[in-house]
């Protein structure tokens, strides 16, 4: 069983946000994104570490990554596209971007396809992200374009 | 300090302590209100929304858990409106719920069976499908959990959080998807784990040992004491009988006694219903052939004649004040030195802090409280000089080790035991006779706080009740009931001379100050 | 139509620099707020009619003054940039274009409530605002605007705290256990009117909008504000456009623009010619007005709103035009609302989860009339019987599509299709009634 704990830069980090809170309790948010930007998703043995370094029980960390969109308790593919599946983006043509965002990728395995809720660019639909960043005023060229520098 | 206010519930005025809790005051005057997450141990969590409310003022319904008793409150329970708000969210608790009721344990404590009938009563318009869960998983500690039926109250959760503090579970993943869960990988483990049964108001928390047993309408529930430490937890035994066989105790639950034990006890003393059921050692025995018992009575009575100025009583700390009575009761009639060594019933492993005493020894307060030489040395000197040692199922005795074993060999030594004796050979009569569950009485535990036994089972020829036996044995010369004991022998020791032993109430009875 | 108070430096390019922002005014209103007494502002603030750009729209005066005065105890400024409710995507404008007016907004409003730290809640998606917002705050932190060895009479750290995609977290109390660490769980609320509590202190949670209209008011007084909107809705507000709109996008205005003109002048009309069949007025959470001659009495206000059957909400306005199936449209927030629920209270949970899957059965052509009675009494069970006003919104959303769509509901029961249903034109109405 392997053992987690932070590199060096994000124990500075840690310790760093430490300062900010009244209670290491609240370092819950920011240690899961650390662990997460460590290893790519949240291991048990991640949780238990965190559960140590902001005096909870190991329990509540799994309850709290559970809760989140946003962390992965397991490896995904190195590429996660998220598409806003919405009002406003569906009203603007989402089903078919992602039914083209579908075909393009369907042949390699380096891309998770997540559809998420609202991401707050409602003004720029259809919309996807690319490992976070951003893509919005979908086309199906602009779509070419991101997938491009990968595939 | 209580400050007593009036308020109303359904018309009926009644007289609740300002600022406590609604629910719990409902609760407590009988008033049947639907709750789930709601425990008097746990406190509110608000999340079940069951026990809703109507307060004159108050536009909405409000949660009665949430609610603190104030002068003049005008609650209803009962109106159309807020019966119509319970049946709707009842009705949302079961949407998810699968039909599982003709395979469940709960059935019959049910709380989501027993809400439908008080406020139920509809019929399903559920066309969509319930979403799914993993069911059957071992928790650990005997207990088995089904994801699906549970209605997410978070009172286990909430008991390891806040009872055991092991934090074992807790509700996982959001929406209709949450879920209790442990720790991947983890087990439910702590001294305390099997009362998540009892709070778990439907089947999603069920007993492995009683897995399948039995239903729970065929049972009896009878109010006992746990015996199996010096804290007295009060307890239910569930027992029934079935045609052509013999009663079985099927498991026994906690019993509330805010005096004692709150609403828990601990998972050893759950399962030590186990012991009582046992069959294996019954009837009498001399040395290691049974013998009949008039043969085992008339054995005994010569030894008593004869090896009456040599004999010794050495009695369990465990055994009910009644029977104490009654052995120190033949002890004047034999003329016999009691004897009670405490030290061996320590166990500082099994205490803690919640509810286990470190003391074995289940009414040792009365011992002490009778003044009974408890001395282990002393006893070993007065057994030098003793020819008959008759043992009132003392651990040391029935389980002796070597040194002590070499003496008892030359002795005469007579077992009145629940259990059998290691040293049969050694063992010139062994009497069994019926444990705690089959016979009334009253023990005493480390506080000081009196409290009453009732037979769950009845006592047998091959395991009759002690007080019988030593009735017979001394040849009619002690009491051989509990009234006949509290009349005679009870009255005259002062501990006790001021209790009415018919009224002694259901939580028992504080007996001024702690004796250990 | 369009109002610069919050989105002044909005069009100015690198207005997200300390540099730039200070050329165009950034921190002037500290002077004239550090002057005055914290009590002074709270004044200002509440004379002025501010209120709660989140969706709430609560008078942000009378909820600073719930905060105790000066005491032992350390208070906080929690700012709430959750920002998820469906069509609204204002506030990461200030995050990205003018990070340093919503800094300035923080030192006087926590001034105001005796807090030296200060907390701005981001949705974890928003990485890039919070990027850009931490340069923002690094730079005033090197500057000795903020910090330890801050210049101004009134010290305050701001810290960023990420969060991980839960809407839930954007209702004042989830997000403050979810900065405590916890499950984004809301809490039960008190009988009487309190300040919120940060690991038991006292804390006032407010909208990224909110904060960033204090240094307006503050430096140009209460009347300059209410010079815009209208009474009992003064001010401004970062309205936006998104959905079938030729010109999506956010747009200061006053309150009391008249909605219609709003989405024809501004908003440059429905998409491809299209008629306008519906409009969500402030978000998801608030209900659908059908596009019907009434609509263009309908004003941009809060009292306006509640009048149409409506709410204002955080002034996402959703368009929808003719062709819209507006059973899918609100299967599409439905199981929004069910994949948010946070699951803690009964009604909620299972409310969510069944609504969505009746209208769900309903677009397979599967359901039956009985099965919109039973959608609308799920609908009333979660009204006015949660924990926090999540399932009442879910409620007040079905309610809306039904009351205005309900011929489209019993085509798909009756016929197991969508019907598409006449619209009339209203490009071109305007309100006969009087203003008010």
């Amino acid at each position: 069983m392997s053992i987690f704990t932070f590199t060096p830069q994000n124990e500075e980090k840690f310790l760093n946000l430490l300062k900010k809170y009244p209670h290491p309790q609240s370092l819950m948010l920011p240690s899961l994104w650390l662990a997460q930007s460590q290893d790519g998703y949240i291991s048990s043995e991640a949780m238990e570490y965190i559960a140590t370094k902001i005096e909870v029980a190991p329990i509540e960390v799994y309850r709290v990554a559970t809760f989140y969109t946003m962390f992965h308790l397991e490896e995904i593919a190195p590429y996660h596209i998220e598409v806003c599946k919405t009002l406003s983006c569906k009203l603007c043509g989402q089903d078919e971007i992602l039914k083209y965002i579908e075909e393009q990728t369907t042949n390699s395995n380096k891309f998770k396809i997540s559809k998420v809720e609202c991401m707050g660019a409602c003004g720029g639909a259809p919309m996807m992200t690319l490992n976070g960043v951003y893509h919005e005023n979908l086309t199906t060229s602009k779509v070419d374009e991101i997938l491009g520098g990968i595939q | 300090m209580s400050n007593l206010v009036r308020i109303t519930v359904n018309q009926k005025e009644i007289e609740a302590e300002n600022g406590a809790n609604l629910l719990q005051t409902l609760l407590d005057n009988g008033i049947e209100t639907p709750h789930f997450c709601y425990h008097e141990a746990l406190g509110p969590d608000g999340n079940c929304r069951m026990c809703m409310v109507e307060i004159e003022g108050q536009k909405r319904p409000q949660i009665a858990c949430d609610t603190f008793v104030k002068d003049s409150m005008v609650i209803s329970t009962k109106s159309d409106n807020i019966m119509a708000v319970k049946r709707s969210i009842l009705e949302l608790e079961l949407i998810n719920h699968p039909v599982d009721c003709p395979i469940c344990d709960q059935a019959g404590e049910c709380k989501l069976q027993e809400y439908y009938m008080e406020v139920g009563l509809y019929d399903s318009r559920l066309d969509t499908p319930k979403v799914t869960h993993k069911k059957h998983i071992d928790l650990g500690s005997s207990v088995m959990l089904d994801q699906e039926r549970c209605v997410l109250c978070e009172r286990c959760a909430r008991f390891t959080t806040s009872y055991t503090k092991t934090n074992e579970l807790g509700i996982v993943g959001r929406g209709d998807h949450a879920k209790i869960a442990t720790m991947p990988g983890k087990k439910l483990d702590n001294p305390y784990a099997m009362n998540v049964v009892d709070i778990c108001p439907v089947g999603a928390l069920t007993s492995k040992d009683f897995r399948f047993k039995q239903r729970v309408w065929f049972m009896t529930s009878t109010p006992s004491i746990c015996q199996g430490c010096a804290k007295g937890c009060n307890i239910y035994i569930d027992h029934n009988t079935l045609k052509y066989e013999s009663p079985v105790i099927h498991r026994y639950r906690p019993r509330k006694n805010l005096a004692v034990n709150g609403h828990f006890i601990c998972d050893e003393g759950r399962l030590s219903f186990k012991e009582q059921n046992s069959n294996d050692f019954k009837g009498t025995y001399s040395k290691n052939l049974h013998i009949n018992f008039k043969k085992a009575v008339s054995k005994m009575q010569k030894l008593l004649k004869s090896e009456s100025e040599h004999t010794i009583i050495v009695l369990s700390p465990s055994l009910l004040n009644e029977q104490i009575a009654s052995v120190l009761q033949l002890s004047k009639v034999i003329g016999a030195n009691i004897f009670c060594p405490l030290e061996i019933y320590a166990d500082e492993e099994f205490g803690d802090d919640i509810l286990r005493s470190s003391d074995r020894a289940s009414n040792r307060w009365t011992i002490n409280a009778l003044n009974i030489e408890t001395d282990y040395s002393k006893f070993i000197d007065n057994l030098d000089s003793a020819r008959l040692v008759i043992n009132f199922n003392h651990k040391l005795l029935l389980n002796p080790e070597r040194e002590l074993s070499n003496k008892l060999t030359n002795k005469i030594n007579v077992h009145f035991s629940e259990v059998e004796c290691e040293n049969r050979h050694d063992s010139e009569i062994s009497f069994a006779y019926a444990p705690f569950s089959y016979v009334s009485g009253t023990t005493v535990n480390e506080s000081g706080h009196l409290q009453q036994l009732n037979a769950a089972l009845s006592p047998t020829e091959k395991k009759p009740d002690l007080l019988e036996l030593i009735h017979i044995v001394s040849g009619k010369k002690t009491s051989h009931t509990n009234e006949q004991i509290w009349q005679n022998e009870m009255k005259n020791l002062e501990v006790f001379e001021n209790i009415n032993f018919t009224k002694i109430p259901l939580n028992g009875l504080a007996l001024g100050g702690s004796n250990v | 139509m369009i109002v610069k108070i919050v989105s002044k430096k909005f069009d100015i390019p690198n207005a997200h620099t300390l540099d730039v922002a200070k050329q165009n005014g950034a921190y002037s209103a500290l002077d004239s707020a550090l002057s005055k007494t914290p009590e002074e502002i709270i004044e200002i603030i509440t004379e002025s009619g501010l209120r709660g750009k989140g969706g709430g729209g609560a008078p942000a005066g009378k909820k600073w003054s719930l905060m105790p005065k000066k005491s032992d105890r350390p208070h906080y400024l929690i700012v709430n940039g959750d920002e998820s409710e469906p069509g609204t995507y204002k506030d990461r404008q200030i995050l990205q274009y003018d990070p340093h007016l919503l800094i300035e907004g923080m030192i006087i409003s926590a001034y105001a409530m005796n807090a030296n730290e200060a907390y701005i809640y981001v949705r974890g998606e928003y990485k890039f605002f919070i990027d850009r917002f931490q340069s923002a705050v690094d730079e005033a932190y090197e500057a000795n605007i903020l910090g330890e060895n801050s210049t101004l009479s009134h010290k305050l750290n701001i810290t960023i705290h990420r969060g991980a995609g839960a809407y839930i977290c954007g209702e004042k109390t989830a997000l403050i256990e979810s900065l405590e660490g916890k499950r984004g769980h809301p809490r039960l609320k008190p009988k009487k009117p309190e300040p919120e509590y940060f690991f038991g202190n006292p804390a006032t949670v407010n909208n990224v909008e909110t904060i960033a209209t204090v240094p307006f008011i503050v430096e140009n007084g209460a009347d300059a504000y209410r010079q815009y909107g209208t009474e009992k809705s003064p001010g401004t507000m970062l309205f936006a456009l998104s959905g079938q709109i030729n010109n999506p996008g956010v747009y200061e205005m006053a309150y009391g623009a008249s909605l219609v003109e709003f989405i024809n002048e501004i908003g440059g009309g429905v998409k491809n010619g299209k008629k306008l069949k519906a409009v969500i007025p402030g978000g998801a959470s608030t209900p659908v007005l059908k596009a019907d001659e009434d609509l263009a009495c309908v004003m941009l206000d809060y009292e306006s709103m509640r009048s149409a059957g409506s709410s204002l909400g955080t002034g996402g306005a959703i368009i929808m035009d003719e062709d819209t199936d507006m059973v899918e449209a609100l299967k599409n927030l439905l199981e929004f609302y069910h994949h948010e629920s946070c699951g803690q209270c009964t009604p909620c949970r299972e409310g969510s989860g069944w609504v969505d899957n009746i209208v769900g059965a309903i677009l397979d052509g599967v359901a039956q009339e009985k099965d919109l009675d039973t959608l609308l009494d799920v609908a009333k069970t979660m009204n006015g019987k949660t924990i926090c006003v999540f399932a009442p919104a879910v409620s007040g959303v079905i309610e809306g599509f039904l009351k205005n769509f309900r011929e489209e509901f019993e085509n798909y029961i009756s016929e197991g299709r969508f019907v598409k249903s006449p619209v009339e034109a209203i490009a071109e109405a305007s309100c006969q009634t009087s203003l008010e």
